[in-house]
């Protein structure tokens, strides 16, 4: 699975929507009515991602979230029970999280699979696994994967300095790419990713990096760093937490790194873990 | 045609009943179970009808909704798990594909409405995580490998059956949990309300007199492996999903998109039309929904459109759950010997003239189209072979 473009935004939370479709104006004509930040954070990262150019109409969507919509699910909430009303119609279906890979396509003309996937704290991770699945036996031949949370809204227990949406085009063909997805694996626990980093090396000692997700703690960070023998690629601190991290560690990598390769290890609350190792080629 | 993975455990919760043999007895006898709901909470002196689980008692909707959500899952799950006679060792490999369209509203949507009556300026309630259902199951029994969580609205857990057999067939997982679970949510209810979607005089897919959904609670679980090759069980041969961009609510009436939403599973079957036994329709009952799968089952089928039904009037429309809720209740009736029938169907739509099967039709094996549409323009078609 072959990386042709990528792209990132990553703002402090919008206040008002209206925000986000200037930021849009900039890469597409299409006018769009009837959608909330969720589906404008998705459009905002996939069209900057296509920048103008046409995807073959058999294009897939793969759409990963955290949390899926807040802002709407919140204002029918509210309109519910506060207000004693029914929900505006459009607040309502756009409380589903499918309706951002939706406007995606519509508005890319993309009429493969549309899929909006989850795991907790691995969200990401999951939707390059089924895209790959999807990939090797050419279901799919050129897909958009990208990774879009809100922040939760004003009031509630978190509070996060920044939301953003990451995408990557991905195709089957390799002419002109930039990069490659070349391994997606899942382990049950540490000892299992530890065993398998230790049956060959992932990635030769000085020839990559390692990254680390968000859930690994710090001295875990360098018991991997010593059993890979890799230079560590450190993206957390750029903004602190937030939901769509490992997207935006990624994309970093793919948008800023030399000619190089990258092994990112993620784990979840559960101590399940994912590795990634991608391909940065040249220029 | 392809055998990509083989349903080994099952276990279901819907109006009908949660036992399987009294569901399918359910269907065969024709008998739903359909509660009516005030729509107070919008101020509105109505009612509207809803199918509830079968284990609700009167004051359940309101009392402890984290407490019942994880009771009805976690029991579904294990009777799944139980039937399939996994043993503890094999549960640490076996991946989780979760479906709901929901996923936790109904738990979150109570907290709201608790602290609204605490405080004026409630706190903002959000989801727990859209992947946090599935980490939960794997908690509760000790299972390790991989979860996926699908929310494409009403076709979330038939996409989690479609990645499910896939994920076996490539070898990468060797079995597979799949959970489609909806229960009642407000949101949903209210939400459906405002589209004036719902029926308010019966449930009648396809019908001339058709007038719309009735929403139903269910929870299904599947425990998938790789085809044993017996000459028994029911098989996932293959499926597909890809977006009608028509519009977010509706799909096009000319039915192109579920025309080829059908065409490519049956292709990702090694399967031609011709050899279809059947086709369970997704059957909303609303006006469009049913027009346009109409239109695209002839469209794929001509003149040769084999018998189809609708699961809808028996179970409700079960939104993200119904992909494997739907694909339980279908595969046990005709392990049973028969087709259920599309309860409500009297008559044809004029502009359809298509006919669903009304009355239970020995039926015990063949291969299956099973359809399953949902906003967003969601298309997915599952092809399941049944073997007696």
């Amino acid at each position: 699975m072959f990386i042709h473009a990528v792209s990132q935004f990553v703002a402090p939370p919008a206040a008002n929507p209206r925000t986000l479709k200037e930021v849009l104006k900039g890469y597409t004509d299409t006018p769009f009515r009837r959608v909330n930040k969720f589906i404008l954070l998705a459009l905002v990262g996939a069209h900057r991602c296509v920048r103008g150019r046409t995807l073959n109409g058999n294009a897939s969507v793969y759409l990963t979230t955290e949390n899926g919509n807040l802002g709407d699910t919140n204002n029918v909430l509210d309109q519910l029970y506060r207000q004693h009303s029914l929900p505006m119609p459009f607040s309502f279906i756009n409380t589903m999280s499918n309706t951002a890979p939706f406007y995606v396509a519509q508005s890319l003309n993309v009429l493969g699979r549309n899929l909006s996937i989850s795991g907790l704290g691995l969200s990401f991770e999951r939707g390059l696994e089924l895209a790959r699945l999807d990939f090797d036996p050419g279901s799919v031949e050129e897909a958009l994967i990208g990774a879009v949370d809100e922040a939760p809204p004003e009031g509630g227990a978190v509070h996060l300095a920044v939301e953003g949406s990451f995408w990557i085009h991905v195709k089957k063909a390799r002419d002109g790419a930039l990069g490659e997805v070349a391994e997606v694996r899942s382990f049950p626990d540490r000892e299992a990713l530890a065993a398998w980093c230790e049956e060959e090396p992932v990635l030769p000692p000085g020839r990559g990096l390692l990254a680390c997700g968000a859930a690994v703690p710090h001295e875990e960070r360098t018991d991997w760093q010593r059993r890979t023998g890799l230079a560590v690629f450190d993206y957390g601190a750029d903004y602190g937490p937030f939901d769509t991290v490992t997207a935006y560690g990624i994309t970093k990598f793919l948008e800023t790194s030399p000619s190089t390769s990258l092994l990112h290890i993620n784990r979840n609350g559960q101590g399940r873990y994912v590795a990634l190792i991608l391909h940065r080629y040249g220029s | 045609m392809r055998n990509r993975a083989m349903i080994k455990g099952r276990a279901i919760a819907c109006a009908l009943g949660e036992d399987l043999d009294a569901v399918v007895r359910g269907a065969r006898e024709m008998r739903p179970g359909i509660a009516r709901l005030p729509l107070t909470l919008a101020g509105m002196d109505e009612v509207r009808p809803y199918y509830l689980l079968s284990r609700r008692g009167p004051e359940s909707l309101s009392a402890a909704p984290e407490t019942f959500f994880y009771e009805v899952l976690f029991d579904t799950v294990e009777r799944a798990l139980a039937d399939a006679s996994l043993r503890t060792a094999d549960l640490r490999d076996l991946a989780i594909f979760f479906g709901s369209t929901a996923i936790d509203i109904p738990v979150y949507e109570h907290a709201y409405g608790q602290t609204l009556r605490e405080t004026s300026r409630p706190a903002s309630m959000v989801s727990s995580g859209y992947g946090r259902i599935a980490d939960e199951v794997a908690g509760r029994f000790g299972i390790r490998g991989p979860a996926y969580t699908f929310t494409t609205a009403c076709t979330s857990s038939a996409n989690a059956l479609l990645y499910a057999a896939a994920m076996i067939a490539a070898g990468r997982i060797p079995r597979a949990l799949v959970i489609g679970y909806d229960l009642f949510s407000h949101l949903g209810f209210y939400g459906f309300e405002s589209l004036r979607l719902i029926a308010t005089d019966g449930y009648r897919p396809f019908d001339r007199r058709r007038s719309g959904i009735i929403m139903g609670e269910g929870c299904g679980a599947v425990v998938l492996e790789a085809d044993d090759g017996g000459d028994a069980g029911a098989v996932l041969c293959g499926g597909a999903n890809r977006v009608d961009a028509y519009n977010v609510t509706t799909h096009a009436l000319e039915g192109g998109a579920i025309a080829q939403v059908m065409w490519d599973a049956l292709e990702d079957a090694d399967v031609e039309a011709g050899a279809v036994t059947a086709i369970k329709a997704h059957g909303t009952g609303s006006e469009n929904n049913d027009r346009m799968e109409g239109n695209g089952m002839v469209r794929v089928f001509g003149d040769a459109l084999p018998p189809f039904t609708v699961l809808k009037p028996l179970i409700g429309h079960t939104v993200g759950a119904s992909g494997v809720v739907e694909l339980i209740l279908f595969t046990a009736c005709l392990q049973r010997g028969f087709c259920p029938p599309t309860l409500g169907f009297e008559e044809a739509d004029e502009a359809l003239s298509l006919r669903p099967v009304t009355e239970p039709r020995p039926l015990s094996r063949g291969i299956f189209l099973l359809n399953f549409f949902g906003f967003g323009g969601n298309c997915t078609a599952l092809v399941v072979a049944v073997r007696g």
